[in-house]
């Protein structure tokens, strides 16, 4: 009997405690937002500039995370009128580091709204140069900054004058792994 | 915080004995401040209620009047079924186009579900746990019996420091004897209410009951037990996500409602040996262990 009782309490023991290492994936998601002031007439190129350190910072990622996967998740825009402005839309192109991200991007300009919607025309390649760009300063530590320059006209009639907010809004995804001891459940 | 959050896994886990270290929970959690939230966690609320509901009763014998104890530790173990691992998640914010796409629970397979989007962009699920047993030990007491009743109890608390706060276990159930009502012996019949409250600091809030209808049969010196119940459970998760304060909260409720359950008693003098399996919505098999007196019927009584 007590071989039989102390099998079923070691049994029990075995449960709860035997442990083994494992690799877990998680993923952490930040949002920036990019302010550009447009007081203009005609075309404009204004450039907002991110410090990858100041992005990994936020990220607040574990010491010893194991970097995966880094993921724009998605880019969104929105556009406030500010006083005297003439422009009912801008046409604009956006680049990241000199690449561009986005091409012939219409937003219209509605002094009653100001809402955030999901940004059309994104170009692949340069979309994929801003999660490189982060990959690469988490690998090497290089670039120190991305350079998020727009490039845009009112629309559709071009050279009016523009006095508008233009933020945009970068949702970051990072993929990461840790090893953690955990139980052989 | 992140030692709260980790220890609220670690709870959930194992109770008392998990490593889980200790941003983990955080990390899980952290994309899942939306509706995609609640399917993810909805798994360890079935699992978590239905764990709590079980380990309850080894016998159905109750005494008239006399002394009847019975102290232990109930070990119980849910068997996560396949459907519990994945949820139809659906992406959400900016991404386009939206889209629902199979991914993983708290525990299901640990590796990040992504998917492709317009222009190169990518909405990730994280991963869960990849765990298929979610087990939990608790202290129980039973005494009586008054009139046919008995009284359970299962407490514990333990307080875990100022960032985690009191970690805190209290069930109560009384059970009363039908036999003496009904000519049914050899078979012994009662009906039982327990309730349950577990909490960590003010970050987790789980109740669980269940009402059930209890029999068991003495053959020497095993007694085989069994019972019909019906059973509700919540869990309620809220903290403050570190990274930016933002609030995270869940309202679950499980989804196991009636519950039927058949096991066996070994009773080695006062040392009592049962094991039950519970075939419900979240099934579940327990083991227990403890010290038992005035439990069996006495010849001519």
């Amino acid at each position: 009997m007590k071989t039989m009782l102390f099998s079923v309490m070691l049994l029990a023991l075995l449960m709860l405690g035997a442990c083994e290492t494992r690799t877990f994936e998680y993923v952490t998601t930040l949002s920036r937002t990019l302010d550009y002031t447009v007081d203009h007439e005609g075309a404009f190129n204004q450039t907002s500039v991110v410090t990858t350190s100041d992005l990994n910072d936020e990220m607040d990622l574990p010491e010893d995370a194991i970097i995966g996967e880094i993921y724009v998740e998605a880019l969104a825009v929105a556009v406030e009128n500010l006083s005297n402005n003439q422009a009912t839309a801008v046409i604009m192109d956006g680049y990241a580091n000199d690449r561009m991200f986005v091409n012939d991007l219409v937003s219209p300009i509605d002094p009653a709204t100001y809402e955030f919607t999901a940004m059309a025309n994104l170009v692949s390649a340069g979309v994929k140069a801003i999660s490189d760009d982060l990959a690469a300063y988490f690998m090497t530590g290089s670039p120190p900054t991305i350079a998020f320059r727009l490039e845009g006209d009112s629309h559709p009639t071009p050279g009016e004058t523009i006095h508008i907010r233009i933020t945009i809004e970068v949702t970051l995804t990072v993929q990461y792994a840790l090893e953690t001891e955990f139980p052989d459940i | 915080m992140k030692g709260l959050v980790s220890f609220i896994v670690g709870v959930f886990i194992l109770f008392l004995s998990i490593n889980l270290r200790g941003q983990d929970f955080e990390d899980f959690m952290e994309k899942y401040t939306d509706v995609n939230g609640q399917s993810y966690m909805q798994p360890l609320a079935d699992a978590f209620g239905a764990n709590l509901n079980s380990g309850l009763y080894h016998n159905a014998y109750i005494q008239n009047n006399g002394f009847q104890l019975y102290l232990g530790i109930a070990v119980m173990n849910a068997v996560i079924p396949s459907r519990s691992k994945t949820f139809m998640g659906t992406t959400q914010g900016f991404f386009r186009p939206e889209t629902r796409v199979k991914a993983p629970t708290i525990f299901g397979k640990s590796e990040v579900v992504a998917i492709q989007g317009e222009g190169q962009t990518y909405y990730t699920f994280p991963g869960g746990l990849d765990i298929s047993n979610l087990p939990l030990a608790v202290p129980h007491l039973t005494v009586g019996a008054l009139y046919g009743t008995d009284l359970t109890l299962r407490w514990m608390a333990y307080d875990l420091g100022k960032e985690v706060g009191r970690i805190q276990l209290f069930g109560w159930g009384l059970r009363h004897s039908l036999d003496q009502y009904l000519p049914l012996q050899p078979v012994h019949v009662a009906a039982g209410f327990y309730n349950q409250q577990f909490s960590v600091g003010d970050a987790v809030d789980a109740s669980a009951w269940v009402a059930n209808i209890q029999a068991s049969y003495q053959w020497r010196f095993i007694t085989f037990y069994g019972g019909l119940g019906y059973e509700r459970s919540t869990l309620d998760i809220a903290y403050t996500y570190e990274g930016d304060d933002s609030k995270i909260a869940f309202d679950l409720t499980g989804d196991n409602t009636i519950r039927g359950t058949l096991g066996l008693t070994l009773n080695l003098g006062p040392m009592k040996l049962h094991s039950d399996y519970t075939l419900a919505r979240q099934s579940l098999l327990t083991l227990g262990l403890g010290v038992g007196i005035g439990e069996i019927q006495k010849m001519g009584e």
